[in-house]
């Protein structure tokens, strides 16, 4: 009896991903106190870990067959991919902000902890929806959950709320955007449904090239791709530890993954494809040298990893340039790169409550497997060997010189040159100067709560020496841009 | 005899709805005040909304346009009252030179 329910679980597992985090979010908001709340959407993010994973494994070798479950949803490889990848970073960010509940102020914690499932559940909704009106839709649901997820830190420093308004009316523009961009696809290649995209006959390129840009564009608005991304710094400068696990971490993961499904499903169009390719060429370029060099700049920790991140977008979008499914693998692998480092830098500083590059002054004595977890998260920011960030770096180079994109190659090499200086900056401050100021952290038991930041500073490492795994799924995804059939 | 034109309203609307697109993200981007710049998304989202229109999108996409449009509406101005408790100012100006202060504070200490 119970097989047949797991059996019945695994068929509509898309629809569990989705549907798991906003009961989670219901939960939230009576189950009392915040500890109590933290308990139970880490379980709830566990359990959706567990679901996607499971699905994504079976999707992607082919073993588990895909439900048609209805015509709101339509699975492809990069969107099992990204949704896996995004329940796992959910449910590692959900556990790991255990430790400063508090800093969001005890009666904010469930409201956060709700606003960011429904941040998961949104962004899993726009990489397994099954039309662009529905991605749009979901889209809008996990930035306006982000918003409100800024806007609650506004109990503790003010400038939350100006950062969550910079946030709206960027966003704000971006759907604009991303609606009228899906109004002139559709109406081009007369379809919005992702099962006919890939096989549709565009029958006004102009019109199509331009909904599509639009719709790219849009999201890159979402994903913090420069110089689209002045909502990022006044977001997160000031930021709690949930503000950036929700936003910093699994909103830009989102962001980018759904840019990349989108990406997948237009330049399939051959009419179209070469205008997109050089759109995203264009925009990954301008976002890898700008982000290296805000990044440089920085003197606030958390935005300099927002500013790293931005950087490391460029480096997605240049690989989805490609439009090769080379590209589309390395762009995965750099997807998860992001997401560890991305975890193990804000969630090393989070863990000592640290927010200005200053304060991590002797940090390694005071904290040494934060400072741990921090090293691993900047050694692959930098693209160094045996890193994770270095494997997605050099699959990028490999496919840009395949195609004669020398430039790209170059463009890697200043992002990685960058990475050096201000993540050899962290590690300096980190391991060779004084400590000027006591650890502000949590401790006793509550340095549990530091377990799945290691995880992601681990995961950074152990994916550098052994890759196979990841490359093969993100290579059997790349494979299946089209969809999954049932 | 003149045979009559057949005219298509369609290619006019849709023109008319992305100048309202345009014209709402410039708002929405370029001025200062927070009420502006909700009035410039309001905009930008009808303009949208009304491309999908003049399109021939779906119904649903209609309505998933109108229920955004709502829900940013709502949050934006909720956030205005906050801005306006918070610093006793609603203008990008005024917000970004006091969280400037702050942030000069803030590295002294």
């Amino acid at each position: 009896m119970s097989a047949a329910y797991i059996d019945l679980a695994r068929a509509h597992a898309p629809l569990l991903l989705i549907v798991m985090p906003l009961i989670g979010a219901a939960l939230m908001l009576v189950s009392g106190p915040a500890r109590l709340s933290w308990f139970v959407a880490g379980l709830v993010a566990s359990a959706g870990a567990f679901v996607a994973v499971d699905f994504a494994l079976g999707a992607l070798t082919g073993a588990q067959p895909v439900a048609a479950v209805g015509v709101m949803l339509h699975v492809d490889g990069i969107g099992a991919f990204a949704a896996a990848l995004l329940a796992v970073v959910a449910a590692l960010t959900i556990w790991g902000a255990g430790a400063t509940l508090k800093d969001s102020g005890g009666a904010a914690a469930p409201l956060a902890l709700a606003l960011m499932l429904c941040v998961t559940a949104g962004w899993t909704g726009a990489l397994l929806a099954g039309d662009l009106g529905s991605i749009i839709a979901a889209v809008e649901t996990a930035w306006l959950a982000g918003v409100g997820l800024v806007a609650v830190n506004a109990s503790r420093d003010r400038a939350a709320l100006n950062g969550a308004l910079r946030m709206l009316s960027l966003g704000g523009v971006g759907f604009a955007l991303m609606l009228l961009g899906a109004a002139l696809f559709a109406r081009a290649a007369g379809t919005s449904s992702m099962e006919s995209l890939a096989l549709a006959r565009i029958e006004a390129p102009g019109l199509a090239s331009a909904g599509a840009a639009l719709m790219i564009l849009g999201l890159a608005v979402k994903a913090g791709v420069a110089p689209l991304h002045a909502w990022g710094a006044a977001a997160l400068g000031r930021s709690t530890s949930m503000v950036t696990f929700g936003v910093g971490a699994l909103g830009m993961l989102g962001a980018l993954a759904a840019m990349s499904r989108v990406a997948g499903y237009v330049m399939a169009a051959p009419e179209i494809g070469e205008g997109i390719q050089a759109a995203l060429a264009g925009l990954g370029g301008v976002s890898v040298v700008v982000g290296s060099v805000q990044a440089v700049g920085a003197r606030n920790l958390l935005r300099l990893t927002a500013y790293a991140g931005v950087s490391q977008a460029g480096c997605v979008l240049l690989s989805l340039a490609l439009g090769s499914p080379a590209g589309f693998a390395a762009a995965l692998v750099q997807l998860v790169a992001f997401a560890a480092a991305a975890l193990a830098l804000y969630g090393g500083a989070s863990a000592g409550r640290v927010q200005t590059v200053a304060m991590l002054d002797g940090y390694a004595q005071r904290a040494p497997l934060a400072s741990t977890a921090i090293t691993a998260g900047a050694l692959s920011l930098m693209g160094a060997p045996l890193t994770i960030g270095f494997l997605g770096r050099w699959r990028l180079v490999e496919a840009g010189v395949g195609a004669g994109w020398w430039w790209a190659a170059g463009l890697i090499i200043i992002a990685s040159l960058a990475g050096v200086f201000y993540g050899g900056r962290l590690i300096e401050r980190m391991y060779f100067r004084r400590a000027n100021s006591a650890y502000a952290g949590e401790g006793g038991v509550w340095r549990v709560a530091l377990g799945p930041v290691l995880v992601a500073a681990i995961a950074t490492i152990a994916w550098g020496l052994a890759p196979g795994g990841l490359l093969r799924a993100a290579t059997s995804a790349s494979l299946m841009l089209g969809g999954i059939s049932p | 005899m003149i045979t009559p034109t057949v005219v298509s309203l369609e290619p006019v609307l849709a023109a008319g709805a992305i100048a309202l697109v345009i014209i709402g993200a410039l708002a929405a981007l370029l001025l200062g005040n927070a009420i502006k710049r909700l009035a410039g998304l309001l905009i930008a989202g009808f303009g949208a909304i009304a491309a999908l229109a003049a399109l021939g999108a779906s119904d649903g996409a209609l309505i998933i346009g109108v229920a955004v449009l709502f829900a940013q509406t709502a949050i934006g101005v909720a956030l205005v009252v906050r801005l306006q408790e918070a610093y006793g100012a609603v203008d990008a100006s005024d917000i970004d030179a006091a969280d400037a202060d702050s942030d000069v504070q803030d590295r002294a200490l």
